[in-house]
């Protein structure tokens, strides 16, 4: 069965559950000077070494959550989803997804341990996680078929698979350059058939960037894009900047 | 025999590396443009990267004039491409709709730098790292194919990140330049490496195994994968050494092509 989800759906506002993974609580606390009680968070997780002094104390005596989580050898961002994991479950919230705001800029090598969070968290929830940066998302796919709304006006330009982790077999449609896979049959034997040929994503061969959304006439509403793939299978896409 | 590359040398105002340098359509350091710039035996804009060069070089534009801008054109403004055209820069239009512009940009620095029998240590890309997610992965797998182009090493910066692919094989990789910051990582980006280092913090290993009946057979077990989902190396750092002392190189040996990347110190932060 498709797996469906519509990625950008989740920048109309409703979060059930709000957390700040150490010093992304700094930024929060600059961004909503004067309207600070609107914008407190259930919990504040990690290590606390970025999150200002002035600022743990102004959401510690709001009555935020402070959870200081010691394990080294998980990023801020894992450790953040761990628990927010656990909260969802242990308060039987009714979420859809988990979404994150940031962790594709800045260090490089910080955006690459985001993404591998994306494959921890596939072991974590069932629930989509989506990571949006500047005019960027990401979603990891699970191996299977997935069916994704791009109609909600909000999706920029451009769209892209990337096979980080390994090769993928990929399906899709409803892009401008689909990866497809070929069928053969053997008229000795009718009844069997096999693909040939797929299209294999996969690093040092082809990677597809830069794609788009198939075109449709004026007035049409996008068609979702299918996605089949036998591997996990990044899906990022461009958020359109009205300010450009 | 171990390939021998210390990133940060191209930075280095002492370094004696000789380039060549691209330029992609990102937000432009000028201080890394200075230094780059010297060192480049070979200058080159990916399309609307001529833009960047042409703001931040207001004042000095003569002496930062590129040996060519490629690419199909569609970044680049008219102001900017006429006013290279007419100081003799080389303008390459590149329709092949399947190639990113630094992938065509590369071609033509790998044949150029053939062509002239130029000697350049390493090809250096300035932006390619930050803007749209899916360019940034497009940058990854440019360095994948610089792989069969070249084998000169390819490293991109931007921002206070390097980043630069590993072929299969061993490496040595000097990071005593006092430029490096204070993290690095080893990241397999297009699949499982099998993965042996020194001179970092965290070491990645294998258990030798050797059987007390067999006395002269030995084998490597549990060798540290490197595989999204599974252990990739993120927010490493270099082996601790005494006061005073070299940090040692790093070492790193590696089946398939691994991406190393290190942070640039930033005197700013």
């Amino acid at each position: 069965m498709d797996e469906e989800l519509t990625p950008l759906d989740c920048l109309l506002p409703s979060a059930l559950l709000k957390a700040c993974a150490d010093g992304a609580a700094n930024h929060l606390y600059n961004v909503t000077a004067g309207v600070r009680d609107s914008f407190l968070p259930d919990y504040i997780s990690g290590d606390f070494d970025s999150i200002t002094a002035e600022v743990k104390a102004f959401f510690s005596d709001k009555g935020c959550k402070l959870i200081e989580t010691a394990k080294q050898d998980l990023t801020d961002f894992t450790k953040c989803l761990t628990i927010m994991v656990e909260e969802i479950q242990r308060r039987q919230l009714q979420v859809d997804a988990i979404v994150t705001l940031g962790g594709l800029g800045g260090r490089f090598d910080q955006t690459m341990a985001s993404i591998e969070t994306l494959y921890h968290a596939l072991s974590m929830t069932r629930l989509p996680l989506l990571i949006i940066q500047g005019t960027s998302l990401a979603c990891l796919l699970r191996p299977g078929s997935h069916r994704l709304g791009v109609n909600t006006g909000l999706e920029g330009d451009w769209c892209s698979l990337i096979p980080v982790g390994g090769p993928c077999q990929t399906i899709t449609t409803g892009l401008k350059w689909n990866l497809s896979c070929t069928p053969f049959s053997s008229s000795l034997f009718p009844s069997f058939f096999m693909f040939i040929d797929n299209d294999v994503l996969q690093f040092g061969k082809l990677v597809s960037t830069s794609n788009t959304y198939e075109p449709v006439g004026p007035g049409e509403p996008r068609k979702p894009v299918t996605v089949t793939t036998d591997q996990p299978l990044l899906w990022s896409m461009g958020i359109h900047n009205d300010k450009e």
